[in-house]
């Protein structure tokens, strides 16, 4: 049996006929920037989230560089956020000017907030928590903490689409949320694209003023911006996927129910609360033994699996150059352990238990 | 206020006959793109994928360059090729006060000031005022070669030689344009910074652009800086952004290219059929082509008269005349945090009140011109 890590392909063909419909419907109209099709995803979006304002950017990074200039952060500005996280958390971050002060992680792969406190100083502005795999992060702690000390909540939500904490969605909690429809997500479009939520409206005139070069209108420029849209094919697109997204979430968060049920005495499985939430796991990830081993043997095996992430941020080059060594042992720890298993909406139950066989029988072997 | 301004421009570009808009007209003959679609969905490679790369190289074949990289848009290509540079908050870039407003733009993203100079009666920056506006704290000229016709660029190299600047060209007009020698444009400067905006000549079907370069250090960097600063998935080496042409979109833009010389010739065609008709009325000032030059058209404009008069006249007889644009950069409310003020640059001010732009892309045919011409003797009679 071969399993892939994702399964593009098959998502295609069962989507085809509604997506070339589309591409020819917005084909013909001959409108492919800032048009009513990307008018209207915002206006699902916003439904679908009950968030005042949403809007299409050009990938997640770009969103959250504009964003950080919006939101008038200064160079030297400190934003709090976690090493474990794909790099672009702390790119745009560094980006945009201003300084990321990393904080270590709990076990659910989460930012701890008991570490955060002492973190803060006059130059702290915002703290940027990531929503790993779609696990939320402890929002309650970290709004008190936000409003104790003055700091603006960013919620770095490029994993985390339709998942509610309590009974709000995700990215709509902080005073603004940024999302990525990057093709690897489980809400996503056939491309690069991200999105931009928040309910305060000040801040959404002047993001959509920045993502289009500063444009009143055609004519007239008020701000210096940039150019940073979702394409209007692209959420074209995304106006389908928005439909099947809830069921996709459910199929995912059933396959992790019995990933969870049959590994838990095998390994650490991902720590999650059905009661505050209703995670989509854009990524099941267990920690194991003999992390690497189990990677190729599972390989061998025909299983594809990844790494969310390998080498954290802060041992990146990129890090090290510019702010030094620092120490994280639990992001360090769990570096070596973590391990992604093949989740996606096509995963049949039959592939589950192969995978599951496989596991159980490498630790028996071992 | 939630509409962007621009569905409404569609909607009243739609009533038009004659339309500045051709990309309906283009999507009828898709069938071989969406195979090449289907091929990317096969491959999984929904970003920087073996089409991207296929395109770079394509591209590179025909602006005759060393190297090019795909990235999210022309603005990006101006904003990575300034940062590549090192370009940063506290330098000064001289660029034309007469262009887009993302080449302004992507120099102040930068945290540099946008430092314009004004413009000669082709719209393109004027090389004789560049020298004057040079200080300690100058690090690039990014000139902009405006609706497809290469600046004196020899002279400008010159200049920049003499002061030590860096030449970043915006080219995102000006796909296949080259000078009296036969240099196309992107070869001139470090790099050349080109869009495929749907607009443009050489279009895509959504944002995209592309930077050429002959340098092999700017292009190393340029490919780490448009992808996270990634030299593999899991290696992050400087920070950077991510502004990468889209794989579906580098699947258009290849079949696309396959036409350029045909989209072209077309316009440049069309473009000597006007002037033939027009250079004999009065109120009318053609732009001057120079010897050798080759002009790419992605705009067709002239100097008029009653200028907006005319572009309501032409209007209402449904043809989609444009003013590319109104008003210089430097009299942009953006600009005010520079200190510019009305006066500061009196040519381009001029100009900006009696330039008008006449659909001339491959799709508009030999009566529609006749029509257009027939429409602004009818005016000026």
């Amino acid at each position: 049996m071969k399993i892939n890590f994702t399964n593009f392909p098959q998502e295609f063909k069962l989507l085809k006929k509604e997506l070339i419909k589309k591409f020819v419907h917005l084909g013909n109209k001959g409108e492919y920037v800032l048009g009513n099709e990307l008018y209207q995803f915002e206006k699902n979006i916003e439904n679908y989230l009950n968030v005042k304002h949403v809007v299409g950017v050009g990938n997640w990074t770009e969103g959250m560089i504009m964003l950080l200039k919006a939101l008038n952060f200064k160079k030297g500005d400190e934003i709090i956020t976690v090493s474990n996280s794909f790099i672009a958390t702390c790119g745009a971050i560094v980006m945009s000017g201003c300084k990321p002060i990393l904080v270590d992680i709990k076990n659910d792969l989460n930012i701890d907030p008991a570490l955060i406190e002492k973190k803060i100083s006059k130059k702290t502005k915002a703290i940027m928590p990531v929503h790993l795999s779609g696990i939320p992060a402890n929002l309650k702690a970290l709004k008190k903490i936000c409003k104790k000390h003055k700091l603006i909540l960013l919620e770095d939500a490029a994993h985390a689409f339709g998942i509610k904490y309590y009974n709000q969605y995700l990215g709509t909690i902080g005073k603004v949320g940024v999302f990525s429809l990057h093709p690897r997500k489980s809400f996503h479009v056939f491309g690069d694209g991200g999105l931009i939520v928040t309910n305060d409206t000040k801040l959404y005139k002047k993001i959509m003023l920045m993502r289009n070069h500063g444009l009143k209108n055609r004519n007239e420029s008020l701000i210096w911006g940039t150019n940073s849209r979702l394409d209007n094919l692209q959420a074209g697109f995304g106006n389908l996927m928005l439909k099947k997204i809830d069921k996709w979430n459910k199929i995912q968060l059933n396959i992790a129910k019995h990933y969870s049920r049959n590994l838990k005495n095998l390994v650490e499985i991902p720590e999650y609360d059905l009661n505050i939430s209703n995670p989509s796991f854009h990524q099941y990830i267990i920690k194991v033994k003999y992390r690497n081993k189990l990677k190729n043997y599972l390989k061998k095996n025909g299983i594809d699996t990844a790494i969310h992430y390998p080498i954290p941020i802060h041992r990146q080059k990129a890090f090290k150059k510019q702010y030094g060594t620092i120490k994280l042992p639990k992001t360090e720890f769990y570096s070596n352990k973590i391990l992604s298993l093949p989740i996606n909406p096509y995963l049949k139950k039959r592939e589950v238990d192969f995978i599951i066989k496989k596991i159980k029988q490498f630790y028996n072997e071992s | 206020m939630k509409k962007n301004f621009l569905i409404r421009q569609y909607l009243s570009d739609k009533k038009m006959s004659i339309r500045h808009n051709y990309l309906s007209e283009q999507f009828q003959n898709s069938k071989k793109i969406f195979n090449l679609i289907d091929d990317v969905v096969k491959f999984n490679d929904f970003t920087l994928g073996r089409y991207v790369e296929k395109f770079e190289k394509e591209f590179c074949k025909y602006q005759k360059t060393k190297y090019a990289i795909g990235v999210g848009s022309g603005t990006d290509a101006i904003f990575l090729s300034l940062k590549a540079l090192g370009i940063k908050e506290g330098d000064e870039v001289l660029t034309p006060t007469y262009s887009f407003y993302a080449t302004a733009g992507a120099i102040a993203t930068t945290g540099a000031k946008p430092v314009f100079v004004d413009v000669k009666n082709d719209l393109n920056i004027d090389e004789n005022k560049i020298e004057q506006k040079i200080t300690k704290k100058t690090k690039a000229i990014v000139p902009v070669h405006w609706s497809g016709r290469v600046c004196e660029m020899e002279k400008i190299l010159k200049i920049a030689k003499k002061y030590g600047l860096f030449v970043v060209e915006d080219a995102c007009h000006a796909i296949l344009a080259h000078d009296d020698n036969k240099k196309f444009a992107g070869n001139f400067g470090v790099t050349g910074c080109f869009s495929m905006h749907p607009l443009k000549n050489l279009n895509v079907w959504g944002d995209g652009g592309i930077i050429t370069t002959n340098n092999k250090k700017i292009y190393e960097k340029l490919k780490l800086l448009r992808n996270h600063g990634l030299e593999s998935r899991d290696n992050c080496k400087i920070y950077g952004y991510n502004s990468r042409l889209d794989t579906i979109q580098a699947a258009v833009g290849l079949e696309m290219i396959k036409k350029i010389n045909l989209i072209t010739n077309k316009r440049i065609s069309n473009a000597k059929y006007l002037n033939s008709k027009l250079k004999n009325i009065d109120e009318i000032k053609l732009i001057h082509e120079q010897k050798n030059y080759k002009s790419v058209f992605h705009l067709y404009q002239f100097f008029c008269k009653k200028r907006n008069a005319l572009n309501s006249f032409l209007r209402k007889n449904k043809i989609d005349s444009k003013i590319h644009y109104p008003k210089p950069l430097h009299l942009h409310k953006a600009a005010k945090k520079f200190w510019y003020k009305k006066g500061d640059f009196p040519f381009a001010e001029n100009l900006s009140r009696q330039v008008i732009s006449i659909p001339i892309h491959e799709f508009i045919k030999k009566k529609d011109l006749d029509f257009i011409i027939k429409k602004v003797l009818e005016f000026y009679n």
